[in-house]
């Protein structure tokens, strides 16, 4: 079998083969498990918003890595070097904006979707408007992803993507199906374990063949162990576009309007945690992530330079030569791994599997779409939870289908797959970005400003695909490369264009009413806290205390619990309060748990806390298990 | 529903940003040229400053922060230690990318 620039012998490739099949049937089993912490709307797709912070953020691993990423930021890293962490490590400039702006808002005011926002803060027509957008944003990239899952298989093991994408649909439709966000979220973060097991023992071996790091850090080229490259040279690689392009727009773009990463941070337990899921994200994540997908191709680039200077194979070792750059990564895997298949398949199974996570969340995401956005307010207003339930289960596996489809037209798609990924997305994110951006900072911003700078920011957008030069005054004005290729700049543009209509049209319309931005934005927090919590927030700062045996008392309503008044003392609970009750296995991750009202404090030195049999059922509490209490607000 | 003007402190900080943007890189490429690797560096961390200054400033100044609530001064001073983090990780990576021989061929 010749795949991938390499040559593996028949047997070797069945092995392989069967360590993929079997590894794609784990993960299956593994997510439908999760079906069982589904009972209502609320857990299928938030899970309850019960977690503790590292489960969504370990999950984010695999839906960050999606497809293509070793093979893509490896060939960029056998070209260019360290630069390839480049799009990984820029993200903290604009995190003031999430972390205490967009996340805080769409937490408290409970939106969700996006979309409901939009019809809260602006309109129904705004809402609709972007309904339409981050579906197609989301479509477009479910779709995107399963064409690159066909490529990526078939050229690996040559099978035809008209049977093996369908497969891989099939399978990732029935555990988002059946299990919902806490399957995704506990399958997202099993494949993140073994990508980052898979990815560090292929860096591991690479290490081991070169030298080790004295050794591979000598024999990188100087411009190669660089974290920038040109600041515009480069027309698909340049610090100045990958500022306004990645660290702006695509960043602004994948935090704050990525449904399925906004509703990760959604299934945590409070905003503290989510800010902690955020941070770790961002400091530990995606540095590990870009050195992950990209270490391969920098450790090709010093075994070719060091095999230069020996004038042949380094010895123990074939000759590396990598022929297409795009093979980088398993040509330079496999040779290192000394053609091991069990080794290499693993590797290879854990980084298909990457292609699955990222499509896994925005099926999930399409789905909280489909339902909170068109058939719940559309179609069946009226209904009770269970039948919500089933048709969002009906969601996922329609959005599935809808992906599947795609898939024909990306297939008749021409030029590289890069570039087919980038003109869609940075033509589609401009206007709905800079939208959400001025709805959510900028008190004074209304419906109709809303509703114009979404479709006529969309129209010059799309314009410049047939127009570029229009990119090139802005390009210039910040020094950005003008050579006519503007793939960063275009949404640059986008967002710079629709912010400027929006800021006109605000100027000379009536400012919204009161209505219409309290708690739904930045400068009117304080009101989001206190009707998420329903009275004034309690932002007093007590301990987590633990250990702690839950008693029945049938007198207490559904998430009512009663705590002692010293319990109450060490956590600074007031009545009222909203808590957190959690079994005490801290690994658990906050599978078993439920908020809870503060009903009553009772007198007594004892730790106790009482709550119903509902209640407990509620929160999944075994028998026997003690539990911990948070207060939260 | 009242429709106020902007204030003229909010169009001098507009102004202020456009200045900016013209004027950083061209004195930037002037005074190191566009092959140093500083230049990149300082390109993405200058802009990237202006960025990260007005977002803090966006949050405290609406009250989306407010150092006196809960732990949230310890929330501003991670995101503070975050951008020096970056900063001080990527400018070491240029020293000890610069500064270390090439064993390879040199063409």
């Amino acid at each position: 079998m010749n795949s991938f620039g390499v040559a593996i012998p028949d047997d070797a490739a069945v092995i392989i083969g069967f360590i993929v099949v079997g590894y794609f049937i784990l993960i299956t089993a593994f997510g439908t498990y999760f079906a069982r912490f589904s009972a209502n709307i609320n857990d299928f797709f938030y899970s309850g918003q019960r977690f503790s912070w590292w489960i969504p953020a370990a999950s984010m691993v695999a839906t960050g890595i999606g497809s293509y990423s070793y093979l893509k930021y490896s060939q960029q890293g056998y070209e260019t070097g360290l630069s390839s962490t480049l799009t990984y490590l820029n993200d903290w400039f604009i995190i003031p904006f999430f972390m205490f702006g967009w996340l805080p808002i769409v937490y408290y005011s409970k939106v969700k979707s996006i979309p409901e926002y939009f019809e809260r803060r602006f309109n129904k027509t705004a809402r609709y408007i972007a309904v339409t957008i981050i579906l197609a944003y989301m479509f477009y990239y479910i779709g995107y992803n399963l064409f690159t899952i066909g490529v990526a298989v078939e050229g690996m093991f040559g099978l035809n993507p008209t049977y093996t994408v369908p497969i891989i649909a099939f399978i990732l439709g029935a555990y988002v199906t059946f299990g919902g966000q806490t399957a995704v979220i506990f399958t997202d973060l099993f494949q993140g374990i073994m990508l980052y097991i898979a990815g560090f023992t292929a860096i591991g071996v690479g290490l081991y063949a070169v030298g080790g790091f004295s050794e591979f850090w000598g024999f990188l080229p100087v411009e190669h162990r660089l974290p920038f490259v040109h600041l515009t040279d480069d027309p698909k690689f340049n610090t100045a576009g990958l500022f306004w392009g990645e660290a702006l727009a695509g960043s602004i773009a994948f935090t704050f309007m990525n449904q399925g990463f906004l509703m990760r941070y959604l299934t945590i337990k409070s905003m503290n945690d989510a800010r902690k899921a955020n941070v770790f994200n961002l400091l530990i994540t995606l540095p590990l992530s870009a050195i992950i997908v990209g270490a391969v191709g920098w450790i090709g680039k010093a075994l070719i330079e060091k095999q230069l200077l020996m004038g042949g194979a380094i010895p123990g070792y074939n000759l590396i030569e990598i022929q297409d750059n795009f093979h980088t990564f398993i040509v330079v895997a496999w040779e290192t791994l000394r053609q091991n298949s069990i080794m290499f398949g693993f590797i290879i199974a854990a980084l298909t599997a990457a292609l699955m996570s990222t499509i896994d969340t925005l099926i999930n995401a399409c789905a909280a779409i489909g339902i909170y956005d068109i058939y719940k307010p559309l179609i069946k207003p009226e209904a009770d939870d269970k039948h919500y339930l089933v048709a969002a289960r009906w969601a996922s596996g329609i959005s599935t289908i809808i992906g599947l489809l795609l898939v024909i037209w990306f297939a008749k798609q021409k030029g590289s797959l890069m570039s087919i990924h980038y003109k869609g997305i940075m033509v589609i994110i401009p206007a709905i970005v800079t939208t959400i951006f001025l709805g959510a900072f900028w008190k004074r911003f209304n419906g109709i400003a809303a509703c114009t700078s979404m479709i006529v920011g969309s129209v010059v957008t799309l314009a410049t695909v047939w127009y570029p030069d229009m990119i090139r005054p802005l390009s210039e004005f910040v020094m950005g490369p003008t050579n006519g290729e503007y793939i960063y700049f275009r949404a640059m543009f986008g967002m710079t264009a629709s912010a400027v209509i929006g800021i006109l049209v605000t100027l000379f319309t009536p400012a919204p009413s009161k209505e219409k931005t309290h708690g739904l934005t930045a400068s009117t927090l304080d009101v989001a806290m206190e009707v998420y919590k329903g009275a004034k927030p309690n932002h007093k700062i007590g301990e987590k205390v633990a250990g702690l045996e839950p008693i029945v008392d049938e007198a207490l309503a559904e998430k009512r619990i009663a705590i002692s008044s010293s319990l109450a003392k060490r956590l600074k609970a007031e009545e009222g309060d909203i808590v957190y009750l959690s079994d005490d296995r801290w690994w658990l991750g906050g599978l078993r748990s439920e908020h809870m009202k503060l009903a009553k404090i009772f007198d007594s030195d004892e730790h106790q806390v009482k709550l119903s049999e509902a209640s407990k059922k509620l929160a999944y509490l075994l028998e026997g298990k003690t539990v911990f209490l948070e207060k939260i607000i | 529903m009242s429709n106020k003007p902007l204030s003229p402190k909010f169009w001098a900080l507009v102004a202020g940003v456009i200045a900016i943007c013209y004027f950083y890189p061209r004195l930037l490429v002037g005074l190191l040229g566009k092959e140093n690797p500083w230049t990149s560096y300082l390109y993405m961390y200058g802009f990237g400053l202006l960025t990260f200054g007005i977002g803090m400033l966006v949050i405290l100044k609406s009250g989306a922060l407010k150092p006196s609530r809960g732990n949230e001064r310890f929330w501003m001073n991670l995101l503070l230690g975050g951008f020096v983090f970056f900063s001080t990780l990527h400018g070491l990576w240029v020293i000890l990318a610069i500064n270390v021989p090439f064993k390879g061929v040199v063409e």
